[in-house]
């Protein structure tokens, strides 16, 4: 395709001018890619590797310091506490948006049909590397469930694969799980079932355990809380500025909401108990067009 | 059979596009006629209604495999309720030109054209393209995964572009 | 290079750093530590508008300020003694600090001529799970940073003024992830200024 003769679009984004062999928004679909023709070496490492959970552990200590000098960094760009407070939110935001696809997509590879099973993300026990997942246990319905075939390396590869031509990049050379899925999970369409996802999935996967409660406001229709009694991220932040710095959970429990269309407002408040002082609830209030979408669609 | 695929973002905008062109025969039909090339992107934005509408049914798909026009019907397999609902199957078709469509978690639609051989009628294989659309999904993934990806940003990384011609020439024909 | 009391220390060394990490360390997913570095690159990113000598700079200095903490943690974990040589230190450094904080277990090589340098390799590093630079910063940026930081900051704390930065890091297309550290001189009872 030669360069002349084009008539660029006016756009501020200047990216059009750089060579680009992968998609442009600016020109449309491509019929082939240069990149066989291009001589560039493409080093990939993220395509490589397997989205397979693998259990990888760091210590509290790391996770606690590098949390403190997030904070640290943003509370110094900040005037007022309520930028502090969006910054934790929006960063919480995108994890959030990520660990929504991650793990959904996670839960389909385990053939079970109920998306509150946490065997697979638990770390604490001896679980066998992900290549023997078969031996976990989990719940099926007789006739749905799907055992990788052997034919599906399920390993993580972290060497670097340059791509000099095609036959190098060949489909073998890395890891692909989503062959083997026979049935992708639901994608969670009412409140509560999303909400489950939350109170159970994710919060064994940040944390090793459940969350501690889920509950349905009595006052207001729109509004459900979570309630953690040890949040872990926050537990070495001083008092003062520490329900401030829970505004990053609620980021993620926000992005992860949000993303799957269920939008919301989440906020923490401090409500301790004789016997958790700590005690956190994070309290969801669903805009009203996600509560008239659910009366619509899913009234019985 | 050569294929318009498609990634659409929440507010409608394009993530990614390709055209997939069947090397296999020589007949005149590896190509879309160029008279209606240019019409693939509004045929594609003409059943982004369907997809939404889909997206928010509890069984999407009836057992036949291809979407029933009432809500859920009588033809529901056995397992409505944990069916997989990301997956649409076709949705649409445009003169001959059948439209299939996948949802991800977040929303983001893959839709893609199929077009047909003068020929012979082939239908679509629903198997081959589901797994087509799920190795992309994983694809998806991994980029939305790295921090310097922001989200409904076009995907311009050219080992995504490669990876999913290499699928669509292994499962698409 | 080592004698055998040396291969016994640096097995002792080993078997401590396994120890304090399966039973004296609480754990956490590692990805939610990657996610959030990662949420932490990106969110600099856009404060410095790409200026990747800036952000490489302030990724140190949150790793300094962490490391003159973490030195703490550390020793109370470990309750190990003054290091005799820079040797032993690197022995520490690799088998025991990374095993306990991050789980793993880096190569110590490319000891200089005169003892004073040492490199440590990196496989598996977590923070770069699921990363790929962009054109534009695989030429200036070290994503991985903080470590050069954190050991920078650790090691004034012990009195050892060093100099750390990366060599080679696998997300710029490099073979390995390789940290060089370079020991400038002993401090004698001074207090380090601790930079905000």
């Amino acid at each position: 395709m030669s360069t002349d003769n084009i008539i660029y679009p006016s756009t501020s984004d200047d990216s059009f001018k750089r060579p680009n062999h992968g998609y442009d928004y600016t020109k449309g679909a491509k019929s082939h890619t240069t990149i066989e023709s291009s001589s560039i070496n493409y080093p990939t490492k993220i395509y490589n590797d397997s989205l397979v959970a693998n259990r990888k552990e760091v210590s509290l200590s790391s996770m606690a310091f590098l949390f403190q000098q997030m904070i640290i960094h943003f509370h110094k760009d900040s005037k007022t506490v309520h930028e502090f407070e969006e910054k934790l939110l929006t960063n919480g935001f995108q994890i959030g948006s990520k660990l929504l696809e991650l793990l959904n997509f996670r839960s389909s590879i385990n053939p079970t049909n109920s998306s509150r099973t946490s065997t697979f993300l638990s770390s604490n026990t001896n679980l066998p590397t992900p290549k023997m997942q078969s031996q976990t246990s989990y719940d099926t319905t007789s006739g749905n469930s799907s055992i990788p075939s052997n034919n599906a390396v399920i390993s993580k590869t972290t060497t670097q694969n340059t791509i000099s031509n095609q036959e190098a990049a060949s489909t073998s050379h890395y890891s692909s799980i989503a062959n083997t899925i026979n049935k992708m999970k639901r994608r969670d369409l009412k409140i509560l079932d999303i909400l489950q996802f939350i109170h159970g999935t994710l919060w064994s996967y940040l944390f090793n355990h459940v969350s501690d409660d889920l509950v349905k406001s009595s006052e207001r229709n729109n509004e459900y809380m979570i309630i953690d009694n040890n949040p872990v991220l926050t537990q070495f932040i001083n008092n003062n500025i520490k329900n401030s710095c829970n505004y990053f959970m609620c980021g993620i429990i926000n992005g992860f909401l949000n993303n799957a269309a269920f939008i919301c407002k989440v906020t923490p408040h401090r409500m301790p108990t004789e016997n958790s002082d700590e005690r956190i609830v994070y309290l969801i209030k669903f805009d009203s067009q996600v509560l008239e979408r659910e009366n619509l669609r899913f009234s019985s | 059979m050569p294929q318009y695929f498609a990634i659409i973002g929440k507010t409608d905008n394009p993530v990614y596009e390709a055209q997939f062109i069947s090397t296999q025969k020589k007949d005149g039909t590896q190509e879309f006629p160029s008279d209606l090339k240019e019409l693939n992107p509004f045929i594609l934005h003409a059943s982004l209604d369907i997809v939404e509408d889909l997206q928010w049914q509890m069984s999407p798909i009836s057992s036949e495999g291809n979407v029933s026009v009432s809500r859920g019907g009588f033809l529901r397999s056995k397992n409505a309720s944990t069916a997989d609902n990301c997956y649409l199957g076709k949705i649409d078709h445009f003169y001959g030109l059948a439209i299939t469509a996948y949802i991800t978690y977040s929303g983001m639609k893959f839709v893609m054209i199929h077009g047909t051989s003068t020929n012979t009628n082939e239908a679509i294989d629903d198997n081959n393209c589901r797994i087509f659309y799920q190795e992309v999904h994983e694809l998806y993934i991994k980029t939305l995964m790295n921090p310097f990806y922001n989200a409904s940003e076009p995907i311009t990384s050219p080992i995504f572009d490669l990876r999913v011609r290499q699928l669509a020439k292994k499962y698409l024909k | 290079m080592s004698s055998s009391a040396g291969q016994q220390q640096i097995k002792t060394l080993k078997v401590l750093g396994e120890d304090v990490w399966k039973n004296k360390v609480e754990k956490i997913n590692s990805e939610l530590f990657t996610l959030t570095y990662g949420t932490i690159v990106s969110q600099l990113c856009q404060d410095y508008d790409r200026d990747f000598e800036k952000i490489n700079d302030e990724l140190y200095k949150m790793g300094y300020n962490i490391g003159v903490r973490i030195i703490e943690d550390f020793l109370a974990r470990t309750a190990l003694p003054r290091c005799t040589d820079f040797n032993t230190t690197s022995e520490v450094i690799s088998k025991v600090a990374f095993k306990v904080f991050l789980n793993l277990t880096p190569t110590i090589a490319n000891w200089s001529q005169s003892n004073d340098a040492f490199s440590l390799i990196i496989s598996d590093n977590p923070l770069s799970d699921f990363v790929e630079l962009p054109i534009d910063a695989m030429k200036s940026l070290w994503y991985s940073n903080v470590y050069c930081g954190v050991l920078k900051g650790a090691l004034e704390m012990v009195q050892l003024d060093c100099d750390v930065s990366f060599v080679s890091d696998i997300l710029r297309g490099d073979n390995q992830t390789e940290l060089r550290i370079k020991l400038n001189k002993v401090l004698k009872d001074e207090i380090p200024v601790i930079e905000d």
